[in-house]
């Protein structure tokens, strides 16, 4: 085949000088438009952000049975990540405080998994929504899934999960908010992406900062969400939610064999979430029923001035300087502060 | 570990530092070998011990073999040989098949038997190894091939990481003659072995798993909700997520080889651009039907004994084909259906070939798409959850049943990546990639290298394993 002159070089007389040139053209290349690309979100007032997957989930969650580690394990779904702050909880207790809640999903197969396959004996506070105590599905969600991954994993994935979370702390290219198919979003509704405003710590905890987003916005498109969930919500019967509560018991049993305790919480919620949430799933129903029969302890944030008198900017959740002193208050009303030496 | 993880970038620089300190060849190739059991052992060390019986099986089997004095010794260590291969395959990848059919069986004939699940887990690439190393056992026996002096070059041949799990699958006299002189990669060759690791990825991580997948797996999740559109845009879309899966997979696996001075086998030349069956088998997972070919169809007499036993053969050829891809009776019926797909094309060919004229323009792009048609066909059993969502998907490409799954855009994209991938398949089927590539100006390439760097940077892709790695 006659190679045609405007396609070869006279410098590229053999391959080697071809695919060389290539490779290091391409890679520079590369490092170039990176670097730009970087350095323009940057500008733009992003961060590097953390993603919340099974990967720091699972360091977290290992951290929980080293020797040394944890003395407080806090489980939930994303209201226990943007409202209690684990730093905020060792200041206050001088305990050390390991973030398990997983966003959008039940916090029962991770305490399941504490009590029945850990050597955690410190305490557990549980954030306990009312769909995750009166709805059925809690096997098919996400925090299952983690479960059952996590005892699964090899060397090689506790290798490539410390690399990716290097580089997701390190570098603004690697948040899912900047990806083609986001950016195309954002370019056809005319609007720049914003930065997170919930942008995950390395303790898995999120400080909100509302100023950040639309909240009005936000609102409206959470109480859509809420209205989804409740419409598709399956409630237990009687004799499935006896079974629930039973198997809940036996949970909080096996922590407390091995000398630990746990403290189920309802945290706050506001205005119309709050509203569809009791309608779906009455206090006096579920909430008061479980806390009745428990032998753990049980925390509404209706009962406690000093926790109902906070606003949920979005419906369900607090900003993180509401956060700070919502997880004072739930150190004081705990009594957790008492054990601080 | 995965080519598109962190882990694999960090092993592989590893492993390349390593090679080219100035150590002594046999200390590179011990190196090698134990580089390519850690990269076994990070899917589950305990499994390294089943690489292990395997190679010391075939390399105590070929040194008795070629020793022997009498037909009936020599015939013995090979069915050692193969025995202790296709019972470990047997054992870990259609124990559970197996035990399952026979309950089924059991159940016919009136008796209620229900064992407890044997939870049996599958180990990655036990297909791919077992297959080469038998091979070498196979060569020995039928006078092929001596029996190689080094246990270390063996034991690398089986455990060769690059293509370790998912192929190409590497014949012992392609590779252990590699292993005499020091390997070690030209610049040419280090260049294009990175670059070819690079689109492997990308046809991998983007076009595969980013790109076709999810449209894929939301219509074979739910076939039943699926109209005509649908139904067509799904099975295209997983036709072309299983050809840069795989060949992705293939491309990265003989780039990281040439990266370290060793040429594996082709394994994908265009398949979809074939004119007929018997040139897709030549041009889609090539090391695998070439195995088949040699030890399979030819060892029960190829075409040597009239058109019946041909057909006949290659028939089981195919279904046992279809069978090494998966332990569930979809797989064996898409064995069998490319089976029959090829004796349907041996029949009619020379009834063609006098009333056909190839050369008449529109003849053989029409040939390709009708031979891409059928393999599009065969495809809906290869991805099917079972053999019952298969025939309910093909209801819907038939037009039997009415529903809208996906949206436009998904319509779109897929639509768009099937012209582009049959027209580059088409403009390639007769040409080398590599030397079209380097027709390009340098910076043409570079840029090229660079987009395909930057999408796979920016583009994290979704944590999915490599369709292969399940066979």
């Amino acid at each position: 085949m006659t190679v045609r002159s405007f396609t070869s070089s006279s410098k590229e007389r053999n391959g080697a000088d071809r695919w060389r040139r290539t490779l290091i053209c391409g890679l520079l290349g590369t490092v170039i438009v990176l670097g730009a690309w970087e350095a323009f979100w940057r500008a733009w007032g992003f961060a590097p952000v953390l993603e919340d997957d099974l990967g720091i989930w699972a360091v977290i969650r290992r951290g929980v049975d080293r020797a040394g580690g944890p003395a407080i394990v806090l489980l939930g779904a994303s209201r226990m990540q943007l409202d209690v702050d684990p730093r905020i909880l060792r200041a206050e207790t001088g305990r050390k405080a390991a973030m398990l809640a997983i966003d959008g999903s039940s916090p029962l197969p991770v305490l399941a998994d504490l009590a029945g396959r850990s050597s955690f004996d410190g305490l557990i506070i549980c954030s306990l929504l009312p769909q995750w105590l009166a709805d059925g599905g809690e096997d098919r969600g996400r925090s299952a899934r983690w479960v059952r991954k996590y005892h699964r994993q090899k060397w090689s994935f506790w290798i490539e999960t410390r690399l990716s979370l290097f580089l997701q702390g390190s570098f603004v290219f690697r948040y899912r908010g900047l990806l083609p198919d986001r950016l195309w979003r954002n370019f056809l509704e005319g609007e720049m992406p914003r930065p997170p405003y919930a942008p995950m710590r390395s303790d898995r905890y999120r400080p909100a900062d509302y100023r950040l987003t639309d909240i009005a916005q936000l609102r409206a498109a959470r109480l859509d969400r809420q209205r989804e969930i409740v419409a598709a919500a399956k409630p237990l019967g009687e004799a499935e939610f006896a079974a629930r509560l039973a198997r809940i018991e036996d949970m909080v049993q096996g922590i407390r064999n091995r000398g630990g305790s746990v403290i189920f919480v309802r945290l706050p919620s506001c205005g119309e979430t709050l509203e569809l949430e009791e309608a779906a799933w009455p206090r006096g129903k579920y909430w008061d029923r479980f806390a009745a029969t428990t032998s753990a302890r049980t925390l509404h944030f209706a009962d406690h001035p000093e926790l109902s008198s906070f606003d949920c900017p979005d419906g369900s959740h607090l900003d993180h300087r509401d956060a700070s002193s919502f997880t004072r208050a739930l150190v004081e009303v705990l009594g957790l502060g008492q054990d601080k030496p | 570990m995965l080519f598109n993880s962190l882990i694999f970038l960090l092993f592989l620089a590893i492993v390349l530092a390593l090679h080219h300190l100035p150590l002594p060849w046999k200390a590179k190739k011990l190196n090698l070998c134990l580089a390519s059991y850690v990269f076994y052992a990070a899917w589950n060390p305990p499994f390294v011990i089943l690489l292990w019986i395997s190679t010391l099986i075939d390399w105590l089997a070929g040194k008795r073999i070629a020793a022997a004095r009498s037909t009936g010794a020599r015939k013995g260590f090979l069915a050692l040989s193969l025995t202790v291969n296709l019972a470990l395959l047997g054992f870990f990848k259609y124990g559970g098949f197996l035990l399952d059919n026979f309950t089924a069986l059991l159940e016919l004939a009136g008796i209620h038997f229900r064992p407890a699940a044997p939870g049996i887990v599958l180990p990655v690439g036990i297909s791919f190894y077992t297959f080469q190393s038998m091979s070498y056992s196979l060569d020995i026996y039928r006078g092929k091939l001596k029996p190689w002096p080094s246990f270390l070059d063996f034991a690398l041949f089986v455990t060769f990481f690059p293509q370790l799990v998912a192929g190409p699958i590497v014949r012992a006299a392609e590779f252990l003659p590699q292993c005499v002189r020091e390997r070690r990669a030209t610049a040419e060759q280090f260049g294009w072995g990175l670059i070819m690791i690079i689109l492997g990825l990308f046809g991998k991580v983007i076009l595969a798993d980013a790109l076709a997948a999810p449209v894929a797996d939301a219509v074979f999740a739910a076939p039943a909700g699926a109209g005509f559109v649908d139904a067509w845009i799904g099975t295209l879309a997983f036709s072309a997520q299983i050809f840069f899966d795989f060949a992705g997979y293939s491309t990265c696996a003989i780039g990281a080889a040439l990266s370290l001075g060793f040429i594996l086998p082709e394994n994908f030349r265009f398949p979809y651009a074939a004119l007929g069956f018997s040139e897709f088998w030549r041009r889609w997972h090539i090391s695998l039907s070439s195995f088949l070919r040699d030890y399979l169809y030819f060892g029960m007499g190829g075409s040597r004994k009239g058109a019946l036993r041909t057909t006949v053969n290659a028939a089981v050829t195919m279904l046992l084909g279809g069978l090494w891809h998966g332990a569930a009776w979809h797989f064996v019926i898409w064995g069998g259906i490319h089976g029959v797909l090829l004796a349907v094309e041996r029949a009619v060919k020379s009834f063609l070939s006098s009333r056909v004229d190839v050369s008449v323009p529109g003849v053989r792009p029409a040939l390709m798409l009708l031979t891409y048609f059928f393999i599009c066909l065969t495809w809906v059993f290869f991805r099917a959850e079972d053999t019952g969502a298969a025939f309910t998907l093909l209801n819907a490409m038939a037009g039997g049943q009415d529903g809208a799954l996906l949206p436009a855009s998904a319509v779109w994209r897929i639509s768009v990546i099937t012209v582009l991938l049959l027209g580059g398949h088409w403009y390639l089927r007769d040409r080398d990639f590599k030397a079209t590539l380097a027709l390009m100006p340098w910076w043409l390439r570079s840029a090229v290298v660079a987009v395909l760097l930057l999408a796979l940077t920016l583009v994290p892709g979704d944590d999915r394993a490599f369709i292969y790695f399940q066979f």
